[in-house]
């Protein structure tokens, strides 16, 4: 091969492709009235990369069936820019909001209480679940501090399921001398949904309590948190679940980074990228791609022509040709030995040939599935390519890398394609009709011993 | 020995010694403005375990060593028991508190805003940072949403260098459409240190700004929030640090299960 086509390919070709996506949850979503006062959620997202991002913003009401998916409102932010959203949800409603999309984008909340002028008479930031802060299913998270008296404080509760699937929770409640406030309360939840409880301690009867607990825990991934007020005082509180000393002052998970795409996430007909959520300045010694990969049919275009199939690349694309960087490109030749080739790109910067692995006889047959595995070991400069067929190992490919910067630059992040958008030089074809399914990327810190 | 004695020695024993400690640093705000308004921080402990265990806390002044500060004492929490834990502090002071204890001993921080009278003018939860909270060495936090105003908000920077090693770390601020503001601002933290820079938006040379943004990056695993207040008023905002997208919220640890 005189160089990394498939490199070539994307990088002219994909600059359209689109970002990846991820989750957030922001809870308190309101636009509602209160007396002279109008109480409104307001969303910061900020692009902190150098080329514009994209993100969806959906507003579920609340105790509504998330599985019947409202409309999202799709924005794009310039590099840089800061977009402050007033108006994603409808006068009068309250609820909840998800956000996907580019890990470039990051995002904060806050309640601003607004007099009758309009003027912002207070605000309070809302938490933003992630990935890092929602509770697992089965696991226990407390709110403390709770409070209900005469003279006005209140504690309203509120509870997200985040799972596509209907969740049970309990609570349990304490007094601040440990001891139980009636009995456990079980709580169902509908689909990728909330609720909220005003005056949660006078719902269980408490008027006069200061320094009460929740225990709160759902068969489902979920958050929690209070929301501690005095009405028309200037006490308003949003507490998340307390911090445990359940770990030791370092960064937890040592930095290592999942991406996701649960079922069918590419047709071979269009090239499919993904930005991965790499942290940016951390630099990554690993990373492992596995996915689902259905073959239609080679759709032989002429006897002669090695009809190779572009499959997947892990790559760090540049406006600039000479900073463009292919860690591995994967095809598989599409003629009679159906052989796998990985395209390791160039063995170092501006030489005029990239380097290749290819396999012998390849085991790919038409309308069939196979699991795909990349490891791409930076550190050690090693990459091992398996396919699975039935749960049984068909082909084992490894060899050496080249490139050792696995991470992301200012302008340049690190991305996953799948197919491609276009066909190079009459012999590399996208995987027209070919199903990808079930992506999970895994990157690893340097300096990780996972 | 007997039955009762020796329960009292096993009790005793897992009061004093916590298996697994693990650590927290409780940031704390204080000072007083020239309105009056002075900033405190309470802080809930609540032993979710069947014995007592002991909290044991070091307060750490801003800008010093937290290696070398002296260990301010502990603090026994029944079994079940929430407490309003006071007095950990020398009063007035800027500064963290590290706390070490059992994984049972749960930390929830709040941040008020009292005036002059003494009275509540307003209140927010405060940051408890451990581990999960803690970005790795040479990551990069971003505080946005942001303002300073002349007699209006104020926003205040706090950054912490989390580990036993001292650490330089860099402040870079922008406008909301992505423009720079000023120069990088460089940090040289001791280890185990929080730095305070007041008025931090003003380091930039803005004195007038709404919605900025702070990019933070050392060379050991920290954290960073803004404190954003005004003065006299029921403002009072603990700005953390802003989480990115891409990542599905169903990789949460065990969310699977």
């Amino acid at each position: 091969m005189r160089r990394s086509w498939m490199f070539g390919l994307w990088a002219l070709l994909a600059p359209l492709a689109p970002l990846a996506a991820g989750d957030l949850y922001v809870p308190l979503a309101a636009n509602t009235a209160l007396g002279a006062s109008t109480y409104r959620t307001l969303l910061i997202l900020t692009n902190t990369g150098a080329s514009s991002a994209g993100l969806d913003v959906t507003f579920f009401p609340g105790g509504s069936d998330g599985s019947a998916r409202p409309a999202a409102s799709s924005y794009s932010l310039p590099p840089g820019t800061t977009l402050r959203l007033y108006n994603a949800v409808p006068a009068g409603a309250r609820g909840m909001f998800e956000l996907t999309g580019s890990p470039s984008i990051v995002v904060s909340a806050r309640i601003e209480a607004l007099g009758a002028d309009g003027n912002v008479l207070a605000s309070t930031q809302v938490p933003v679940i992630s990935a890092a802060n929602a509770v697992a299913p089965g696991q226990s998270a407390r709110l403390l501090g709770l409070e209900q008296t005469a003279a006005g404080a209140a504690s309203d509760f509120g509870l997200m399921n985040l799972s596509s699937s209907p969740a049970q929770c309990t609570v349990n409640a304490f007094r601040s001398n440990g001891d139980r406030i009636g009995t456990t309360i079980l709580l169902a939840l509908l689909p990728r949904s909330n609720r909220d409880f005003p005056s949660a301690l006078a719902l269980l009867g408490q008027t006069a309590i200061k320094d009460a607990r929740f225990d709160v825990s759902c068969d489902r991934l979920f958050a929690t948190y209070a929301l501690v007020y005095r009405p028309g005082g200037p006490e308003t509180v949003i507490l998340d679940p307390a911090a445990s000393l359940e770990s030791e002052l370092v960064p937890v998970g040592d930095g290592s980074v999942t991406f996701t795409r649960p079922g069918q996430f590419a047709n071979g007909n269009d090239s499919t990228a993904f930005d991965l959520p790499l942290q940016d300045g951390v630099k990554y010694r690993r990373a492992r791609i596995e996915l689902d990969l259905f073959i239609d049919r080679w759709q032989l275009t002429h006897p002669l022509n090695p009809n190779f199939k572009n499959v997947l690349s892990l790559r760090r694309p540049a406006k600039a040709r000479s900073e463009r960087l292919l860690y591995c490109g994967m095809m598989i030749k599409g003629s009679p030995d159906y052989r796998t080739i990985l395209d390791m790109g160039l063995p170092f910067p501006g030489a005029e040939d990239g380097t290749t692995i290819k396999s012998g006889t390849g085991p790919w047959k038409e309308r069939t599935t196979y699991h795909l595995v990349l490891d791409y070991d930076a550190e050690a400069r090693r990459v091992v390519f398996e396919a699975y067929q039935g749960g049984t190992r068909v082909q084992k490919l490894e060899g050496p890398a080249n490139a050792a910067d696995l991470f992301n630059l200012p302008d340049k992040k690190v991305r996953v394609d799948f197919s491609s958008p276009g066909v190079g030089d009459g012999a590399y074809f996208p995987t027209y009709g070919w199903k990808y399914s079930n992506l999970v990327v895994k990157l690893t810190p340097l300096g990780s011993s996972n | 020995m007997n039955h009762r004695t020796l329960s009292a020695l096993v009790l005793a024993a897992l009061s004093a010694v916590p298996l697994a400690a693990g650590e927290l640093l409780i940031p704390l705000a204080a000072g007083t403005a020239a309105d009056g308004t002075s900033y405190a921080t309470r802080v809930w402990v609540t032993n979710s375990g069947g014995v007592q265990r002991r909290l044991s806390y070091t307060f750490i002044a801003a800008g010093t060593d937290g290696t070398k500060a002296t260990p301010g004492g502990s603090l026994a929490i029944a079994a079940g028991d929430t407490v309003l834990a006071k007095n950990l502090v020398p009063a007035g002071k800027n500064g963290m508190l590290l706390v070490s204890g059992a994984p049972q001993l749960l930390i929830a921080p709040r941040l008020e805003a009292n005036g002059a009278n003494g009275a509540l003018r307003a209140a927010a939860a405060g940051p408890a940072v451990g581990g999960p909270e803690l970005a790795p060495g040479n990551g990069t936090l971003h505080l946005h949403g942001l303002t300073h105003t002349q007699g209006g908000l104020i926003t205040d920077l706090y950054v912490i260098n989390a580990s036993r090693t001292a650490a330089q770390c860099t402040v870079d601020a922008f406008r909301d459409n992505g423009g720079k503001l000023g120069t990088t601002l460089r940090l040289t933290m001791p280890a185990l240190s929080v730095r305070v820079v007041e008025k931090a938006l003003t380091s930039f040379g803005a004195a007038s700004i709404d919605e900025a943004r702070f990019a933070i990056s050392c060379t050991q695993p920290f954290y960073a929030y803004a404190r954003v207040a005004r003065p006299g008023s029921a403002e009072l905002n603990v700005v953390a640090p802003a989480p990115a997208l891409g990542r599905d919220v169903a990789t949460a640890a065990g969310a699977g299960r």
